[in-house]
């Protein structure tokens, strides 16, 4: 084991090389564009700077049918051209890895502050149904250990696996033990073997296109399962419990390392695959009369918690992208004695 | 000398009656009936009908046979 | 192979080798009576079997619209990906695997239009693939708006007064780029055959642009009473051009 220096995008392009990343297409973002230059001298990663977002997401799915384990990674704005393909890669059952490093948005926002507002566009930004994995690590250890899980993730779903990251975590010098994790094998033939069709369209077996609706429920419930099935094995949430609290806070990413400051007057849990929503969060909450979601966002993950809960949960806001100790600290108190 | 002689196979499954190989086709073996095409018995294996056929509903088969005629 | 279809008619079999691209059971297209789009197919298949292009070394790439379903007809690998990216998608799978002939179908829309800025960049690159576009001027599937090959004047679902808008210069975009780019219609087939065979061959990135009919919602507004008729305006209309190296807008070619 060696300890070395990192980055956190670093930390991202680092692992995806071991991880086996084969093909890279990516078009420059601040605060993504540190994952393109690391990959740039890897002599075993093709790699393509293309002209847009949606160019890059394309090729990485072409990339990935033809044999090679595909990345791309990009922030907000490029996040939201790519959505069209990231549905098309659901429907098209094509293993891929989806980096986002959030910045403050919406539209141009500021790029170079960190933000946590493309959550729900994780699990809603394409149209129609679709069940993504998404993992959102707090640290550059922890982007190094789930850059690997994403991959394996995606091959075990055959499905875009999505690594969201934030303009602090990415932009974040830590030094890391390297570690060797399990690598999944390749599961979907390459391309030049058979005469599969692979298509955008509703389709079952050799039925390209059909507009039967019992095929596309059984297509949607086969999507859910199988990415039910394979989340399971992903379970990453961390709990601190706090028996002298009766207040949970949930954080995630960049906020949930200012949580920890909190740890004395709450309990701690935060969710690492932020979706499909980890579901031992409920036997936790069950613990605690107040539940607080913390997030740097107007209120986007607290909806989802809500929906699991089935009861009120509070939201501390933290907006652009500026984390003050005292600010949320007021904030947290102020929510405590709300019921 | 030899008269050059096609046989044609119609895909009915295949063809939709779009009209273009009654149109191309040099000689009118080709007509169109109760939305369904029928062929005349005349071809002379020009194979445009073959080739321009959208929907490779037709073949032709070219048949060399010696020429009993006195022309 | 085990899918050669033969004809038995009397003493005579015939063999129709290049329907072995196809997917046989998917026949009849699902295009309208008269579509242009198989005799592009028929194009293709001749095309690569002249080269012996066969299942294991070639995929089939196409965009969305009535062109977009071409890739699906074939007894390769396909991919039907969404509305304008077929050149990124492409371009991902030949630098993932360049041992791969990696070949485009789709239409002008889908092409020039949503996916214009890709083709731009692709051509930039030269990435080794073939693009068949399949220019029917038209967008078919919607129902016959204006498109970005659409001539000048020309009445469409958008544009009931004639279309004010001037046509893309595909040739000058390939030719700035130095890409193959050729010319041809569904009518001067040997034509277009031979622009296919030789755009397969091209090292780097060809693009073919194949005038095709749609008469359904194209030339029944512009007067045409049916396919054969728009096939004959190709014939009168475009002369093939193989002394210069730039063609006219009434010329078919090839240029390297």
């Amino acid at each position: 084991m060696t300890k070395i220096l990192l980055q956190g995008n670093q930390a991202i392009a680092r692992a995806a090389v071991k991880a086996g990343l084969g093909f890279y297409a990516g078009y420059p973002i601040t605060p993504a564009s540190e994952i393109l230059h690391e990959l740039v001298s890897e002599k075993s990663v093709k790699l393509m700077q293309m002209e847009d977002e949606i160019a890059s997401i394309n090729a990485i799915i072409g990339a990935s049918l033809a044999g090679a384990k595909s990345m791309t990674a990009t922030s907000g704005p490029g996040f939201s051209l790519m959505q069209e393909s990231i549905g098309l890669a659901h429907m098209m059952e094509v293993p891929l890895v989806v980096v986002n490093v959030q910045r403050v948005g919406p539209s141009t926002g500021m790029p170079t502050l960190p933000a946590q507002g493309d959550v729900l566009q994780c699990k809603y930004g394409s149209h129609g149904d679709y069940f993504p994995i998404v993992f959102y690590p707090n640290s550059v250890d922890e982007l190094y250990q789930y850059t690997f899980h994403a991959f394996n993730a995606a091959e075990e779903s055959r499905s875009p696996v999505i690594l969201l990251s934030d303009g602090y975590v990415g932009h974040l010098y830590e030094t890391i033990q390297i570690q060797d994790y399990r690598i999944s094998k390749r599961t979907l033939p390459p391309l030049g073997t058979s005469n599969r069709h692979f298509t955008g369209l509703t389709h079952e077996g050799s039925i390209p296109a059909t507009s039967d609706p019992e095929v596309h429920k059984k297509f949607i419930k086969h999507l859910e399962t199988k990415q039910k099935k394979v989340a399971k094995k992903y379970n990453g949430y961390e709990y601190r419990e706090n028996a002298s609290s009766d207040t949970l806070l949930i954080a995630y990413g960049a906020l949930s390392r200012v949580s920890y400051h909190f740890k004395d007057d709450f309990a701690i849990c935060r969710p690492i695959r932020i979706f499909p929503m980890i579901e031992d969060i409920k036997e936790i909450a069950g613990q605690y009369k107040r539940i607080i979601v913390m997030e740097m966002n107007a209120g986007q993950y607290v909806n989802e918690v809500e929906r699991l809960l089935h009861r009120k949960v509070h939201l501390v806001s933290v907006l652009g992208g500026k984390i003050d100790l005292q600010e949320i600290w007021t904030k947290l108190k102020r929510s405590r004695r709300e019921t | 000398m030899a008269k050059k002689q096609g046989i044609v196979s119609i895909d009915h499954k295949r063809c939709k009656v779009c009209g273009i190989c009654v149109n191309m086709c040099p000689v009118k073996n080709y007509t169109i009936k109760n939305h369904k095409l029928h062929e005349l018995g005349q071809c002379i294996a020009c194979l445009q009908c073959e080739r321009y056929c959208p929907d490779m509903a037709l073949v032709i088969d070219i048949k060399n046979d010696k020429d009993t005629s006195t022309g | 192979m085990d899918k050669i279809e033969t004809v038995q008619e009397g003493n005579v079999t015939k063999v129709l080798t290049h329907l072995n691209y196809l997917k046989q059971e998917r026949l009849p297209t699902q295009w309208c009576p008269g579509c242009g789009n198989g005799i592009v197919l028929k194009l293709v298949c001749q095309a690569m079997e002249k080269l012996d292009f066969s299942q294991k070394n070639t995929v089939m790439v196409s965009g969305i619209g009535c062109s977009g379903r071409s890739a699906g007809y074939f007894d390769l690998d396909s991919i039907h990906s969404v509305h304008g990216r077929a050149i990124p998608v492409a371009e991902g799978i030949k630098n993932a695997n360049p041992a791969l002939n990696v070949i485009i179908i789709s239409g002008d829309g889908d092409l020039l239009g949503i996916g214009g800025n890709h083709l731009l960049h692709a051509s930039r690159r030269n990435t080794n693939i073939s693009i068949v576009c399949i220019a029917n001027s038209i967008y078919g599937m919607t129902g016959g708006q204006t498109s970005p090959t659409t001539e000048q004047g020309s009445k469409t679902l958008t544009t009931p007064q004639g279309n004010a808008d001037t046509p893309i210069d595909v040739q000058a975009i390939l030719k700035a780029h130095n890409s193959y780019y050729a010319r041809t219609t569904v009518f001067h087939f040997n034509h277009a055959e031979k622009c296919i065979t030789e755009s397969l061959q091209h090292e780097g990135l060809s693009f073919v642009e194949i005038k095709t009919q749609c008469i359904t919602n194209d030339g029944r507004r512009r007067g045409f009473k049916n396919a054969y008729e728009m096939m004959m305006s190709y014939k009168e209309n475009y002369k093939i051009n193989s002394k210069t190296d730039t063609l006219e807008h009434n010329e078919i070619g090839i240029i390297k």
